[in-house]
């Protein structure tokens, strides 16, 4: 039973995730970018290059994953899918955080918008959480050859 | 974590000779436990035990298989969390010598659920694949790249105005906006916390923008200017929210407490100002796509001014097989006063204008005369700068009517030699030399910041930056100007900057 309500705060934390990666993370002026465009904008920081591909590809990669955990747990591997929830979790929950203390800049013409890195943050928190409990959770083993259960 | 005890359907009918559900797997009878409803143990993998069974045994006697079926069991046939009966208790599920009944609603569930995620996911990645995808935000025609410019600029967008710019003047922008500010942090003129992409202090808003579609002017394949006839643009700057430091903002005085100021560009009135001529804004074709360009509606405004029309035809560009070569030519054609000679060797990513418009210039400046020096040798240090080569002196021969000079650099000390005359300049001479061509009445702040920033000019050396466009190279003016800038900054201390305040006071 604990699994299973792991499980659902797990799935909750994965959607709410997914949703924050597309809530306004960035203002400029009174218009708002969503994390994905602010990809889009990574050549301003630098990162136009190889290393540039690989953050949008890891980024990109969030709602495949979350997608991968729902599978893994709708087809039972669930052990696989709260680890891949974790991994979801870390990750997202790590850069909602960071954007999330650089936060803040109200009077700046550029500056971090705070609704979604704290969803997103948020999301990555139950994920975590959901898979924890799931991993944790007691679960019955097989009976031994012996035949104690 | 628990399995949904039963609901995955049941144990199918077993074939086997034993009539067990076998399915290769182990299998133990329960010592000590009468077979009262049977206890049995489904196999699924692994060795048999126990007593083999001779004839058919029904399921019901069975332990009921909780999982989805065609899905592995795992262990002993026991699965993960799931429910089952105690010994001897009749089992869930189906009873009576009846076959089992078939349940796919497990089945169809996950199969709606996996299907549902993955189509979710499979919009939302596409979606975000999209959205990450435009580095550079290009439009598809010229009127939209403008309205794209002035949208941005209505809603004080600089992302998207810096975005959606031409890119190489994007970039030129970026590189050194970061550099710039960089060394004002550092210098203690903005705080510590100023970030350049986080700009404060200034407020554009655009209102009521139309083109005139009609009017537009397709200048040839690449330049497109488009004309703007009404609407407004405020610019509202406020010194107080520029992240300047407290010794700044004191030394400012009342200036820092003023007022925000606000400017206003109405686009009809400056129609009716320019005797009917609406304000372009010049848009150019870089690939497949548009982008407002900052140097081409300048350039627009220029020749506008003077009545002047856009060229037919521009100066192609001309580079050089290397950065060394690129620099050596446009001094030996600027020392030929050939004009068009150095515009070609110009960047046509960054300085394309200056190409495209280089007829005209030409027209205006009219012939330049031969400086009558000619370069005889160059040889240049090579530094790695943002966007291409800072190329320094190392060697300078001219041979000026007749008269040979030379320039040689070693270290941070120059020797110049002309007429059999010599003349050596280090980098800590300069506070000397300063103060004799200064005189006592210098004071010795402003001696030591010249000095300071004297000896950091010989020590970087001065020069030019050459870039790469489509395997060509060319000298690029702004970034030369721009590291120039640079140097001068980087030669200051923090302290220099408050002896200049004093001395403005």
């Amino acid at each position: 039973m604990r699994g299973t309500w792991g499980a659902v705060v797990g799935v909750v934390g994965l959607v709410t995730t997914v949703v924050g990666t597309f809530l306004p993370w960035l203002r400029s002026g009174s218009v708002t970018r969503d994390s994905y465009e602010v990809l889009a904008l990574r050549g301003f920081a630098g990162l136009d290059g190889t290393w540039g591909e690989v953050i949008r590809a890891v980024w990109v990669g969030i709602t495949p994953v979350a997608v991968v955990c729902v599978v893994l747990w709708s087809v039972r591997l669930r052990r696989f899918a709260a680890f891949s929830a974790l991994v979801f979790g870390t990750i997202a929950g790590t850069v909602g955080a960071l954007a999330a203390v650089q936060g803040g800049n109200e009077g700046a013409l550029v500056g971090i918008s705070l609704t979604g890195p704290v969803v997103t943050l948020g999301g990555a928190v139950l994920g975590i959480a959901g898979a924890i409990t799931v991993l944790t959770a007691k679960t019955r083993t097989a009976i031994s050859p012996g035949g104690a259960p | 974590m628990s399995h949904p005890g039963g609901g995955g359907g049941e144990w199918p009918p077993q074939n086997n000779p034993y009539g067990q559900p076998q399915q290769g797997g182990w299998q133990q009878q329960p010592q000590g436990n009468p077979q009262q409803g049977g206890y049995q143990q489904p196999q699924q993998g692994g060795y048999q035990q126990g007593y083999p069974q001779t004839g058919p045994q029904p399921q019901q006697q069975g332990f009921p298989q909780t999982g989805p079926q065609g899905f592995p069991q795992q262990g002993y046939g026991q699965q993960f969390g799931g429910q089952q009966p105690p010994y001897g208790q009749q089992p869930f599920g189906y009873a009576g010598g009846e076959p089992p009944k078939k349940k796919r609603t497990g089945l169809v569930v996950t199969a709606i659920v996996a299907v549902l995620a993955l189509a979710a996911g499979t919009f939302f990645t596409v979606r975000a694949l999209r959205s990450s995808d435009s580095v550079a935000a290009g439009s598809e025609n010229p009127q939209t790249a403008a309205n794209n410019l002035l949208s941005a600029l209505g809603s004080g967008d600089v992302l998207g105005i810096m975005n959606g710019l031409a890119p190489a003047e994007a970039k030129l922008s970026k590189d050194y906006t970061e550099a710039t500010v960089s060394e004002a942090k550092r210098l203690e003129i903005l705080k510590p916390d100023a970030d350049p992409q986080k700009i404060s202090g200034v407020t554009i808003k655009s209102e009521g923008i139309k083109f005139d579609e009609a009017a537009a002017e397709k200048v040839n394949d690449r330049i497109t200017i488009n004309k703007v006839v009404e609407g407004r643009i405020t610019v509202t700057s406020d010194v107080k929210q520029i992240p300047l430091t407290d010794k700044l903002v004191q030394a400012m005085g009342s200036k820092a407490d003023q007022a925000p100021e606000t400017e206003t560009l109405d686009f009809a009135k400056e129609k009716a100002d320019r005797k009917g001529k609406p304000i372009g804004i010049a848009t150019i074709k870089v690939g497949d796509e548009w982008y407002p360009s900052l140097f081409y509606t300048l350039a627009n405004a220029a020749l506008e001014e003077d009545d002047l029309k856009w060229p037919a035809q521009g100066f192609a560009p001309a580079g050089a097989d290397s950065a060394e070569a690129a620099a050596k030519g446009v001094l030996e054609k600027a020392l030929a006063g050939d004009i068009k000679g150095v515009i070609a060797l110009l960047p046509p990513d960054e300085m394309g204008v200056l190409q495209d418009v280089g007829p005209v210039i030409l027209d205006k400046v009219g012939r330049v005369p031969n400086t009558g020096a000619k370069l005889i040798e160059l040889e240049t240090d090579a530094k790695d700068v943002e966007g291409g080569k800072q190329l320094t002196v190392r060697k300078l021969v001219l041979d000026v009517k007749g008269s040979k000079g030379e320039i040689t650099r070693d270290g941070d000390c120059y020797t110049a030699k002309a007429d059999g005359q010599t003349q050596r300049l280090c980098a800590d001479e300069i506070a000397d030399l300063v103060k004799q061509q200064g005189g006592r009445k210098m004071p010795q702040a402003a001696v030591d910041v010249i000095a300071r920033i004297g000896a950091q000019v010989l020590k970087d050396g001065v020069g030019v930056v050459a870039t790469e466009v489509d395997g060509k190279w060319y000298v690029s003016p702004i970034r030369s100007y721009s590291e120039i800038f640079l140097t001068l900054m980087r030669g200051l201390e923090p302290k220099d900057i408050d002896e200049l305040l004093k001395l403005a006071k």
